[in-house]
């Protein structure tokens, strides 16, 4: 009894310190800026690699093939660890100096969801230059180059102490005690908490918002240094990812305290470190079976019921600007990059120099158009009997599955103005479905395919019940600890067992499979089209653009919050069913949260409110890379497209939130809007005015217009020059 | 649109033809006032005038997209809040003004902020402060958000003053007061006026504005339609209906 009691204060207070460290970082940068700073496990990984590469002396070295340019360089520092520390605290001082100069400042007036998908953003980056620089293996912390010595210090009841870990929990103790007397007795923490109350009133009193915002980026930075350096040593092994679950239990404690209340933050890390052990030694105890994914399913319980109960507490500092949605205004053209590549100065160039009102200009266009059109679906319809090499097939059976995992984003983040990092979750849901119609009930083919989909019901309703309370940040939250959650429990228990699908003989061969998967692709993209334009479409984009108006309008949000998230779950489930038949057997790396992050992200650079975005993004983001694995061995794989995919996806945000899909609409609307608008529009309550405006819009077209024609008959007019 | 060219030394503020819009709807038309030094100037009319729009223009809350704002006889069109607020030119927001979830006491150093290094100064201006509302020594440790609305509207105004600005915008003075607590506060405006306090305040309260400052100015539909005396304001019939019936022509 002791011994058990003892035992789950070593491993509970040393994970809840860590909790507690990557929640504070968290809650500092949150406070100053109100940006939820998804990219936290990413700094913070990044910056471990880079102490213990300098610790270990490891040859660090970058070798960049891009084009014609190649960069071939390397250095090989060896440091002891103390000597090590403030190099790396400088280099995460610069980092977060970078970060918030280059990437964060231009979305300072961005809507929250636009934040959160920014810093997901920036979390790709990091992992993805990470493992550029410090390559793909885990890093490992030898007992040479741990934080303090992991022989014991004290044996309380036969459970060994060790200096490492009583060292962490220190750390932790002395740092929030720093922080807390920072916030309490100096200027700038002053300052810092009235700009998380009332950053207008708080300017007004001479604080420069900026100058805080930098501030709380180069400390917060530094404070993830501190905390991967000590996560790394305590975990011995650790990779971007690992940190980036981690950071969401840090957020998950950031949550309990509002995101803006340090020792309830810290508290709740603690709280959710004992929580965990408590629930391990317990379990273990009967079945270590059992064990696999119950922690992630207790920090999934205690954030639904914290976020479900609003206290008083979270919701007090959260104001309007934070729920709305992901259309409406962009981050800004302050990016310094979007300067040089003003996509409006751009095509005020092009207007100039193509001739305007011609006739034979709209032909082209309309031609070059139905040109692309005609050739893709050509190009799908005959695809087995070109002469492409053997490697194409499976590739191309992949692009139709994450055509369909992109349209379930699209329906749900897009139309519905819902977040969700939970679509993962829905390709194992799917898996698992057809696991089980096929083995254990022995359903002939097509029909497990339906099991997975109708499985996704129950599920789609399960995730979508938060969303009826929740919005933004915390929905995010809620389903980013829901995917954790399927990620640690679901998935190992379909996967790992070696659960196996078979196809039958008729379907073995690739081009009838590659026919049927085309045909359900097609089918779904039809129906999804379709209710676009009715009635039920047009209430989802009422919800987003304004819950408020459309429930004037009698809509009523639950259900229809609800029908969006059981479509979107049935076509992302859809797609799991396809992938277990593909690839044999449900695989672990598609149902993950970082799966569902990097095409959340890709969804949004291709367009995440239009039906051609899909396209875009199973294109560029699926087929090429999958070619590309095929074509070159997987020890070579560069980062390279990973990083530009990142660096793209920011600076699509900050240019047009609708993605590369509607841009040639933005870039119109810009250039129109600017003729008489200087872009000093910024003003929070007239974006509610807008979206108001909008949501009244979708409610009154009551002719069911094709939506499509629409567009390209407005399209080709402003291309024409026609007045408008 | 008139040119910023005519700036006497006696002028403390002087705004030129502000324009200002939200999106597509336009708030602030061409609106030109100035401040002589040492005056109390009223800004009076309807409900979305853009009589506070007008002040956050002026502290750059909301960017302007034409006109220019001089403050002591230099061009602070572009300058970020906290520099306009560091040039000595104090705005009180208007509803409940003070930061509910500090303590008299913070609310009143965050007021010093300006002031941080100066430690002599910082204690000066709090001593002030307390010394104009003595009941905040005792509830120094108390949280905003627990005082009432008069109280907090108090608390804010002493918070501007910290540091010694040269002069105080107030909004929406009497949002939600009882009258005798906007009487108490106009006095107390009326003192710091007399100690050389430049006062411009947003009231709706128009018969006692009249009566305590020097000058009223009166705006409707985003452009300024009276400067002068308030008893000749009295006279023009015109535009005081639309203040008591709320409607324009």
């Amino acid at each position: 009894m002791i011994h058990t009691t003892f035992s789950i204060l070593s491993g509970g207070l040393v994970a809840g310190a860590v909790y507690a460290l990557l929640a504070m970082g968290l809650v500092l940068i949150y406070k100053a800026t109100r940006i939820p700073n998804f990219a936290y496990g990413g700094m913070a990984s990044f910056l471990a690699f880079f102490h213990y590469n300098l610790v270990t002396g490891r040859r660090v070295s970058l070798n960049l093939d891009l084009l014609y340019l190649h960069i071939h360089g390397g250095v090989t520092v060896h440091l002891s660890f103390w000597a090590a520390l403030p190099v790396t605290l400088a280099a995460a001082a610069l980092l977060g100096w970078f970060i918030e100069r280059l990437i964060i400042r231009p979305f300072a007036k961005a809507s929250m969801v636009t934040l959160i998908i920014v810093t997901l953003g920036l979390n790709l980056l990091l992992t993805a230059v990470a493992e550029q620089v410090f390559g793909t293996k885990d890093l490992v912390v030898s007992n040479a180059h741990a934080i303090f010595s992991r022989s014991p210090v004290l044996s309380l009841g036969g459970v060994n102490f060790t200096y490492e870990r009583l060292g962490v929990v220190a750390i932790v103790v002395v740092l929030s005690a720093g922080v807390w007397a920072f916030f309490r007795f100096t200027a700038t923490g002053l300052a810092i908490r009235a700009v998380a109350t009332d950053r207008d009133v708080a300017s007004l009193l001479g604080v420069s918002v900026r100058q805080l915002s930098v501030v709380s980026w180069v400390t917060g930075s530094m404070v993830a240094a501190v905390a991967g350096v000590a996560l790394a040593s305590i975990v011995i092994s650790s990779n971007p990812g690992l940190l980036f679950v981690l950071s969401i239990k840090g957020f998950a404690a950031a949550i309990v305290g509002g995101m803006v209340s340090f020792p309830i933050a810290v508290a709740a890390g603690f709280g959710i470190g004992i929580g965990e052990e408590l629930v391990r030694q317990t379990i273990v105890q009967h079945d270590t079976k059992l064990y696999t994914g119950a922690p992630e399913v207790l920090t999934l319980g205690a954030v639904i019921v914290v976020l479900a109960l609003r206290p008083r507490w979270i919701f007090k500092g959260i104001r309007d600007d934070e729920d709305t949605g992901i259309t409406g205004r962009g981050g800004g053209s302050e990016l310094f990059l979007v300067r040089w590549i003003d996509p409006v100065e751009a095509y005020r160039l092009l207007r100039a120099a193509i001739p305007t009102t011609s006739p034979g200009l709209r032909r082209t266009t309309r031609g070059i158009r139905i040109g692309v059109v005609a050739g893709l679906a050509l190009f799908a319809v005959t695809f087995p009997f070109l002469p492409l090499p053997a490697f194409w097939t499976l590739p191309a059976n992949l692009t139709l599955i994450y055509l369909l995992v992109v349209l379930s984003f699209v329906v749900l983040v897009g139309w519905l103005g819902q977040i969700s990092v939970a679509q993962g979750a829905f390709l194992a849901v799917g898996g698992a479905g057809v696991a089980v119609c096929a083995n254990t009930l022995h359903l002939p083919f097509p029909l497990p395919i339906l099991g997975g989909v109708l499985l996704s019901i129950p599920v789609s309703i399960l995730i979508g019940l938060p969303a009826l309370r929740l919005r933004g940040l915390h929905l995010v939250v809620a389903t980013l600890a829901f995917g954790l959650a399927a990620e640690r429990a679901l998935l190992p228990r379909f996967s790992e067992g070696g659960v196996r699908v078979v196809l039958p003989t008729y379907m073995r061969s690739d081009r009838a499979l590659y026919y049927f998967f085309l045909a359900v692709t097609v089918v779904a993209f039809v129906l999804a089209g379709r209710m676009k334009a009715t009635r039920v479409g047009r209430s989802f984009f009422a919800i987003r653009d304004s819950e408020t108006v459309a429930s004037a309008y009698g809509i009523r949000p639950v259900r229809v919050k609800l029908t969006g998230f059981v479509v979107s779950g049935a076509i992302a489930s859809l797609a799991g069913s396809m992938l277990t038949y593909q690839l044999g057997a449900l695989n672990a790396g598609y149902g993950s949260v970082a799966f569902s992050i990097e095409w959340l992200a890709y969804s949004v650079v291709a367009g995440i409110t239009s039906i051609a975005g899909p396209i875009i993004g199973a294109l560029f983001f699926g087929l090429y890379p999958e070619l590309a694995k095929s074509t070159v061995s997987a020890s070579n794989i560069s980062h390279i497209q990973e990083i530009f995919a990142a660096v793209l996806l920011i600076v699509i945000m900050a240019v047009n939130p609708e993605g590369l899909a509607s841009m040639s609409r933005f870039v119109r609307s810009r250039a129109s809007a600017h003729e008489d608008d200087d872009g000093a529009s910024d003003a929070e309550d007239l974006a509610a005015i807008e979206a108001a405006a909008t949501a009244e819009r979708h409610l009154e077209e009551l002719p069911l217009e094709a939506d499509a024609d629409g567009d390209i008959d407005a399209e080709e007019a402003a291309l024409s020059g026609a007045p408008s | 649109m008139t040119m910023a060219t005519d700036i006497g030394a006696e002028t403390i503020l002087a705004a030129r033809g502000l324009d200002l819009r939200y999106g597509r709807v336009q708030i602030l038309f061409d609106v030109s006032i100035d401040v002589r030094r040492g005056e109390f100037v009223a800004l009076l009319g309807t409900n979305g005038a853009g009589k506070s729009t007008f002040l956050k223009a002026v502290s750059n809350l909301s960017p302007i997209s034409s006109g220019r704002v001089h403050f002591e006889g230099d061009d602070i069109t572009l300058l970020p809040p906290d520099v306009i607020a560091a040039r000595g030119l104090a705005h009180v927001p208007g509803g409940r003004g003070s930061l509910p979830d500090l303590t008299v006491e913070e609310n009143l150093r965050l007021g010093g902020h300006l002031l941080r290094s100066q430690k002599g100064r910082l204690a000066e201006g709090m001593a002030r402060a307390f010394d104009l509302f003595p009941w905040m020594v005792t509830r120094r440790r108390q949280l905003a958000g627990t005082l009432s609305g008069g109280e907090q509207q108090m608390l804010a105004i002493a918070r501007a003053l910290v540091t010694e600005p040269s002069m105080l915008m107030v909004d929406e003075l009497s949002l939600g007061l009882a009258p005798i607590i906007v009487e108490e506060l106009m006095g107390v405006l009326k003192t710091l006026n007399g100690q050389g306090i430049t006062v411009l305040v947003v009231e709706q309260h128009a018969t006692l504005a009249m009566e305590v400052a020097e000058r009223v100015l009166f705006m409707e539909k985003g452009q300024v339609r009276f400067s002068g005396d308030g008893r000749d304001l009295l006279g023009r019939e015109d535009l005081l209906r639309s203040v008591f019936l709320g409607a324009g022509h």
